[in-house]
């Protein structure tokens, strides 16, 4: 009698620890997945901190306006999905390039100054302009526009 | 022989109490094991949507909300997905438009800027708060002056 209430009792075990097995290896799958959830926005947060721009010009010319804005941070940026704004209203009509693009072409590296000429004519007097990087870390400065 | 058909019986007994067990058991454990699937997508995506909100415009209008996605994931670009709160008090988005789309998808994707228009009038030259949530949950704030 006892050697069968063993046998059931092992069966009973393994039935229950097959299914907290399944339980477990559903919740370790889940956890790992929202932890590289977590370190995408860790890495978000770590460029954020890092990233430091000025814009340089206390002035632009309102017939050929173009921004100088440096990299002050501590980690390189990407140009493409950078965002300026004056007076709030979002500039698309714009080219950029890096001065003295020395290292790592294409890359905005710190201390490297990001040369903005915005294609059209602005209207003179005090303007706010705004400038974004990719990760949201954002400049905003009254120009003179002359 | 009575020993025998005594573990039998037993051993039969004890089966059938644990397959009891375990058909109770089970579906609870499946159950719980879907759930966790469906939060950690939930959660996951909340965590990688991050957006942050680049300039505020006060106009006749209403006010012009400018959205940066600089997250991992791609978000919608219609105003019933956003909710705008001024000062605590939410107000009615009644636009959304892709200011920049570099897809052509009509999805407000990473790097992307979308802009709201927000149905409220605002006393110019005051400070305010403001609070964009999105309909997963993920938020920016910040405070502008009207």
């Amino acid at each position: 009698m006892g050697f069968s209430v063993l046998i059931g009792g092992i069966v009973t075990a393994s039935i229950i620890l097959l299914a907290f097995f399944f339980s477990l290896s559903s919740f370790i799958s889940n956890t790992i997945q929202i932890q590289e959830a977590l370190d995408l926005h860790y890495k978000i947060i770590d460029k954020q901190i890092k990233t430091v721009i000025e814009i340089l010009n206390d002035t632009l010319n309102s017939t050929n306006p173009t921004l100088f804005v440096l990299n002050k941070g501590y980690t390189n940026l990407l140009i493409n999905c950078t965002t300026l704004y004056i007076n709030g209203t979002l500039i698309t009509n714009y080219t950029s390039y890096i001065l003295n693009d020395m290292i790592d072409k294409g890359i905005w590296n710190p201390n490297e100054i990001l040369v903005i000429r915005i294609n059209g004519n602005l209207s003179n007097g005090i303007a706010k302009v705004t400038f974004s990087t990719c990760e949201g870390v954002k400049y905003s400065k009254a120009v003179n526009i002359t | 022989m009575e020993v025998p058909i005594a573990h039998v019986i037993f051993f039969i007994g004890v089966t059938v109490a644990s397959y009891l067990i375990l058909s109770a058991v089970y579906p609870q454990v499946v159950s719980l094991a879907n759930a966790f699937v469906i939060q950690k997508s939930k959660i996951a995506e909340r965590i990688r949507t991050v957006f942050s909100i680049e300039e505020v415009m006060n106009t006749p209008q209403g006010l012009m909300v400018y959205l940066k996605n600089i997250g991992y994931e791609s978000m919608k670009a219609d105003a019933n997905s956003y909710d705008v709160f001024i000062d605590g008090v939410l107000f009615n988005v009644t636009n959304a438009v892709l200011e920049r789309d570099e897809n052509n998808n009509g999805v407000f994707d990473p790097g992307d800027v979308l802009r709201l228009t927000v149905n409220v009038t605002l006393v110019p030259g005051e400070v305010h708060r403001i609070k964009v949530v999105y309909s997963n949950g993920a938020s920016d704030e910040t405070i502008f002056t009207s």
